[in-house]
This record gives structure tokens, sequence and C-alpha cells, in this order.
């Protein structure tokens, strides 16, 4: 049986909607015609205004803001930085809110700030990186200390009233208008104005108490003091975190949650490894740079962060935490995941340079805190820390620094420029004909296929594999160098059986599940080609990745091989 | 949607496989590198810019993000690192390079999702039993469009949006760190749900005999 043409994707189809859509979106004649119902569908939606116009007070208000001589003043970027954290917002649901240990809460809140404050990282960065006081900051060092447990006994902080505290967060709006912005700004310039302390190292009553609460905050989490953790925060920036996360939920808090409180086992207790000395910000708050370890002993989290610290009726309270760093303890350096044999892991890096990521690519981040450092090294200078999903342009070759191999990166929208290591990053080019396998994943050759040592049909093969054979993923999907037009990916496996390593095509392999559907199909429907191009024997070294059939709208994949001659790869 | 960065895009020709932009995407480019490369040096020659993108960048936020206050928060902090990070901007290549920076503040905004927007959205859906003309009459809806983009994947949606946005196909590759090539399969997909969404009567069938050649 023949697949019908109709139902899988058509490269003339495919590439004439593109040229159609082009030519639309440029306010062009088209150049190609499309099925009727298909050039309705371009039109009716190109011609939808899916979204109004901006406020007209707002646009001038942002124009007026943008250009400003002053738009560089730090409290612009202090504003953004809250602007940044509103946009990102999401709380989990009551049920979910207080969780058993108060470490756990501790790593909620910090997480969750994480993927708000820093999720607008660069902009949160901004706030405390600002041009006049990065040398200061970068000269708070973290002085080496012995960590130690903070024992539950020293959190003496009354428990906040949690019910009133719902009331008041859920009838919070935290959203800032544009008059806000307007406001907070020039009220920002008011304080920081002449009598602001600028970025000068705390005196020593400062300092002691400064970290003394941090030191308490610990100490509660340690005792499961969820609530009394939050006395220690500042209660605007307990509000405002609270009611940004409380988003589309209402908070219904537990009202017995503060007699619910169980310490800590011993094992698993919050630690601090670092505890910097404080240091003004401008404001005249202070800022400590804290590592902090928590959780169960079997699976520790470390926490890098600054904590800012403001001061109430003589009492230093937390008033916002920017997270610099979350990661496993047990290996700070982000790692192949867990499920994947060890013996089996492979770094994709070792697969060889230049395999990856072609200087000019865009990649997009797939780990958390993703490190950039100034020179390729793990040893030179942090410059800054991706979140994930960010996408980044990838700046030149790959440096081979010996043991690791290091890519030199700018984040577009931040400008941050440095080197990265590829193991975090994901696919410059994640396969739209694959299945997006994950490490360590099992997958089954559809056909016998060679395992290539280098993602390019003109390299050797490491070995030849029978069809039906269990193989693993080792590694990420690369591009083929020599196949520019993005077409033809390689997924890095391994023959569990053998040991050999290798690349295969996305279009011999498949998940285990899928692969007797497939060979069922395959072996019924042998003439399955994409194009009316005569059918030809398939071969690793002369086909195209697969199409996708499409039936009903679904995509299933399937083996269909694309013997175009054109689009045979060239050597690299 | 796209009349403020029309005016600027002259006839354009088709081009390779590789992702680059296309003559008129260029020269569309060309533009924005002057402005760009003056407000390098002028910050108030970034005033151009903004006006030009105010627009598409409001919209998109809008139709990601689904309020005007979330948009209003996004716009900002997206012309405020495209100000910023200007001299990090490629010549001819502003357009991608600001919707990648759009698309990065919106995934950042989207990190911790709320369903209430695709569940608001989803109330909006078309109601199957009108018929197909007044589907396709009412794609001109915005809100039925907004729920119509519910339907695909993200990444579809993504690439709509950015469609929709007035971005051309290589642009979107730039903005969104892919292929052409994956951008248009992708598309492909999109615009054939959408179809099958607005047209349910439509019969699949061997469509390239009934279109013209180019």
């Amino acid at each position: 049986m023949t697949i019908p043409a109709h139902l899988h994707d058509d490269p003339e189809l495919i590439d004439r909607l593109d040229t159609y859509l082009d030519a639309l979106v440029l306010g062009e004649t088209p150049p190609v015609s499309l099925d009727p119902t298909l050039t309705t569908t371009a039109t009716s939606l190109q011609r939808a205004r899916i979204a109004p116009d901006p406020d007209p007070t707002f646009a001038a208000s942002l124009r007026t803001h943008l250009l400003a001589p002053t738009s560089t003043h730090p409290s612009r970027r202090r504003f953004l930085a809250r602007a940044g954290t509103i946009l990102l917002l999401g709380f989990p649901p009551s049920s979910r809110w207080l969780p058993a240990t108060a470490f756990a809460s501790m790593l909620l809140i910090v997480v969750a700030l994480f993927a708000t404050l820093t999720g607008g990282f660069h902009a949160a960065t901004d706030w405390f990186d600002d041009d006049e006081h990065l040398e200061s900051l970068a000269g708070i060092s973290a002085s080496p200390t012995t960590a130690w447990i903070p024992d539950p006994s020293l959190c003496t902080a009354p428990p906040v009233d949690v019910l009133s505290l719902a009331a008041t967060v859920n009838a919070v709006d935290p959203r800032p208008t544009v008059a806000d912005m307007t406001t907070a700004t020039a009220a920002s310039n008011a304080a920081d104005g002449p009598g602001a302390q600028a970025d000068t190292p705390a005196d020593d009553a400062t300092n002691v108490a400064a970290r003394a609460a941090i030191e308490e905050w610990v100490a509660c989490s340690n005792a499961g003091g969820t609530t009394r953790m939050w006395s220690l925060f500042n209660r605007e920036f307990l509000f405002r975190t609270l009611a940004e996360e409380q988003g589309a939920f209402q908070w219904q808090p537990d009202p017995d949650s503060a007699r619910n409180e169980t310490p800590v086992p011993n094992a698993d207790r919050a630690e601090i490894l670092e505890l910097s000395p404080a240091s003004f910000l401008p404001d005249g708050r202070v800022m400590i740079e804290v590592i902090l370890e928590g959780g169960e002993r079997s699976e520790r989290t470390r926490i890098h962060a600054n904590f800012v610290m403001i001061q109430e009726d003589g009492r230093w309270l937390i008033d916002g935490i920017d997270t610099l760093d979350v990661s496993s303890a047990a290996d700070a350096t982000p790692t192949p995941r867990a499920d994947a044999s060890p013996a089996a892991v492979i770094r994709a890096e070792t697969f060889g340079p230049g395999t990856l990521y072609p200087p000019g690519s865009m990649v997009s981040v797939i780990k958390t805190g993703v490190t950039v450092r100034a020179a390729p090294s793990s040893d030179a200078e942090v410059v800054g820390r991706l979140s994930p999903a960010l996408t980044i342009e990838m700046t030149g070759p790959v440096i081979d620094a010996g043991d690791r191999l290091w890519y030199p990166i700018v984040e577009p929208s931040t400008c941050l420029a440095g080197y990265v290591r590829p193991a975090l990053l994901g696919s410059p080019f994640p396969s739209e004909l694959g299945a997006g396998y994950t490490l360590g994943e099992a997958v089954m050759t559809l056909r016998e296929v060679r395992l290539r040592e280098q993602p390019s049909p003109n390299s050797p093969a490491s070995e030849i594999v029978p069809a039906e054979t269990e193989l693993r993923i080792v590694g990420v999907e690369v591009l083929d160098p020599s196949a520019l037009s993005g077409r033809l990916t390689w997924w890095p496996v391994q023959d569990p059986a053998t040991g050999a390593l290798g690349y295969v095509l996305p279009d011999f392999i498949d998940r285990p599940g899928a692969t007797a559907a497939l060979a069922s199909t395959a072996t019924s429907e042998p003439t399955c080609v994409a194009t009316s191009t005569p059918s030809t024997s398939i071969d690793v070294d002369q086909v195209t990745p697969s199409t996708i059939i499409t039936a009903g709208g679904d995509n299933v994949n399937g083996v269909v091989s694309s013997p175009r001659a054109t689009a045979t790869p060239t050597p690299t | 949607m796209i009349e403020a960065i029309q005016g600027h895009r002259p006839e354009r020709t088709r081009d390779d496989e590789v992702g680059e932009p296309s003559s008129a995407a260029r020269r569309a480019g060309d533009d924005d590198a002057d402005l760009v490369a003056h407000a390098k040096h002028d910050r108030k020659a970034f005033a151009a810019l903004y006006d030009r993108y105010l627009g598409p960048i409001y919209r998109y936020c809008f139709s990601r993000l689904g309020t005007k206050e979330a948009a209003e928060d996004a716009t900002g902090l997206i012309f405020t690192k495209a100000l910023d990070g200007l001299t990090s901007c490629r010549d001819g290549h502003f357009r991608s390079w600001l919707f990648a920076i759009a698309r990065n503040v919106v995934v950042d905004a989207h990190r911790s999702a709320r369903p209430a927007e695709p569940l608001e959205a989803a109330a909006e859906l078309p109601d199957p039993s009108p018929s197909p003309d007044d589907l396709a009459l009412r794609a001109d809806d915005g809100r039925t469009v907004r729920a119509l983009l519910t339907q695909l994947t993200p990444e579809q949606r993504e690439i709509v949006e950015l469609r929709l946005a007035g971005l051309t196909g290589p642009e979107i590759a730039q903005a969104l760190g892919r292929t052409h090539a994956a951008v248009r399969v992708a598309q492909f997909r999109a615009y054939t749900r959408l179809r099958s969404l607005l047209h349910p009567d439509h019969q699949p069938g061997p469509e390239r005999s009934q279109e013209a050649t180019r």
C-alpha cells in the first residue's frame, strides 16, 4: 500500500506555504498559490487583530522613559527588576504551599524566586550589577568559613498569622501600572539622594546583626517553622512575593500550620556553607552572599544567593533574594541524569570539537543556572548565569581546553558574553523529525544501521548493528556540520551489548514501543516514499531524514525515505 | 498588524535552504541597520526603532501573555534590554534579534505559567456547529484566533504568532534559534491544523494537483 501524498509533509507544499506566508507578511502578491482553504486560513489569520494596539499613554510613557537621559539611573534598573519579577508568577495551590519540611519551603521560596527573579535574571542582576556597583559587589568575596548547621533553638522569631496574611495577600494586585512606574522611579530617585550610603562594607554591628538574621532564618527552617521563616521577611517583600505568586489562585493556608512544626531530622538540616560580610547598597540596605545546602541527605541541594537585608525597627529582615545558582550538592556541576547508566553515559562533547554548535547557531539553554565564564576554563571568573529556555548565540568555534570543551556565546537580550560548556545546552537544532530522546533512553533500530564515528555519513562506521537492536542515547542530538540545511541530524548512541559508540540518523531508530508498529508498516508498505522519485534502496549514506506521516491531524513517525540526490550531504 | 513594519520592504525573492534572510528582508534589515547604527551612538535615534516596533512587539506580548498589564511589563523589559544591548545587535538582524529578546522575556514570563489564559481561551473556541464559512469569517476575529492558537503545540503557536507579528520564515528561525527548515515543517503542520479547525469539511487530497505551480 502506498501512503497518499497528502498524509505526510510534502516538502514542496511546506516550501510553498512558507513562500506564501512570507509574501503575505511582506505585503506582496504571493508568487505561489495554495489550496483555497489553506489560503483562506492564512489570510484570515493574518488579517485578524489578535491583540489590541498598545495604550497610547503607555506607549508615550515608555518612550519617554527609554529615551530619558537619566534612564540608566540605578533606580530604573531597580524598578525593572521588580517588573521582571512581576512577570514571572505562578504559585502552587494552597495544598502544596506548606510543604512537609521547612527547608523544602525555603527551597520553594528560593527556587520560585529563582524562577522569577532570575527568570528575569538579567534584569535582576542589573539591579545588583549596575555599572558603578559591579566592582564593589564583586569585591564581596565570600569569606572562607566552616560550614555550620544553625540549631533550631536559634529560631526565636514568632510565626506570622497566616490567616491575616492570606487575607491581605489575596486582596493585593501586585502588578504596577504605568503610573506606578513613574511614581516608583521618582520615589527611588529621591531615595537614592545624597544621603544614601554607597557600596561600603557594613560596620561590625550591622554585619553581625544582618548575618544573624540569615542564620536565624535557616535555623527556623531547621525547626520546621515555615511561618516563622516568613516573619523574617520584610512585610512588603513577603506580601509582594506571595501576592505576585498567588496569581490565579486564592491562597487558603492551613491555620494550624504554626502548630504543626516538626523539626527537621539532624541529617537533613540546612547548613550554611558560606556567609559573606555584609555590604551596604546605595539605598541603605545591605547585601550578603550566601551559600546554603539542605534537603534530605540523599538529595541535598545547594543554593547560592545574594540576600538583601533591610533594617526595620532595629531588626534586620530579608528584603530580597537573588538566587545565583541552585544545584545538586552532590555535584554542583550539572551532570547527565541519573537514569542513564554511568558506564553508558558519555558526554556529547567527547565526540570531538566542531560537531555540536557551528558558530552563529542559536542554542537553547536546558539547564538551570548555566555558568558563563570569562574564559574557557572552570577556574575562570563567573560573569553570569543563564536560565533555562533562553536562546543564546554561539559566537565562535569550539575551544578545546584539554579536559573540556567550551563555546564562546552571547545572550542577545543582555549581551552577556562568555564561555559555556556544551553539556549544559540543548541541541542546536532540535529535530522536527525525531522524537526528542533523552539521555540514557533506550531506542530500537528500525533496520540494519551503521554506527558512525562522527555525525556524518562519510565517517567510518564503528559497528554495524542489526535491526531491532536496543541502543542507548548517550548525548544530545547534533547537527551534521556537512549538512547546513539543518535537515540532517544525528543521535549519539551506544550499543550496550558491545559498548560501541557512534552516531545514527534519527530515521533508523525509534522508541521500543513504536518499533513493532513501524516494522509492521515498513514490511507492508515497501513503496512508502515521500516523493514521486523512484524508490531506491535505503542506505545510510544517501538518505535524508524521514518525513513525518500525518494522519488525521496527528503526527505518526514513519520511515519514509526521501532519496533526493540533491540533499545528499557533502563531505566535511 | 504589519503596517508598522511595512513600507520598507521591497520585493522578495525566495532564498536558500539555510535560513538566510530573503533579499527583501535583507533590505529591510539594512533600513533597520542604519537606525541601529545611529542609535548605538545617539540614544535618541532609538526612538525610530521604538516607534516602528512597539506595535508588533506589544501585540506579540499580548497574544502570548494574555493581559494588558503583562504585555506592558514585557514590552517595557524588551525595549529596555534592546536599548541596553544594542551594541551586540548584528547588522541586518535587528528585527529577529528584537523578537529573540521578546521571546526570551515571554518564556521567562511563562516559566510559571498559569492555566487561566488557555482555559479562558478554550471557552471561546469556535462552536463546531457553525458552517465552515462562518468559521472562516470568524477567523478574522482576534478572540477566535487566540482560541484557535491554543489548539496548537507551544512550538507551533510560537511560530504562528511570530508570523502574525510580521516576521518572515528566516526571521522566525533566527528569533527561535531554529533552522529555517525546522520552522517550515512546524509551520506547515500548524497551518494545516488550523485549516482543519476552520474548515472541518475540507477533504485532504493530493493538493498539488489543485494548486498552480510557481
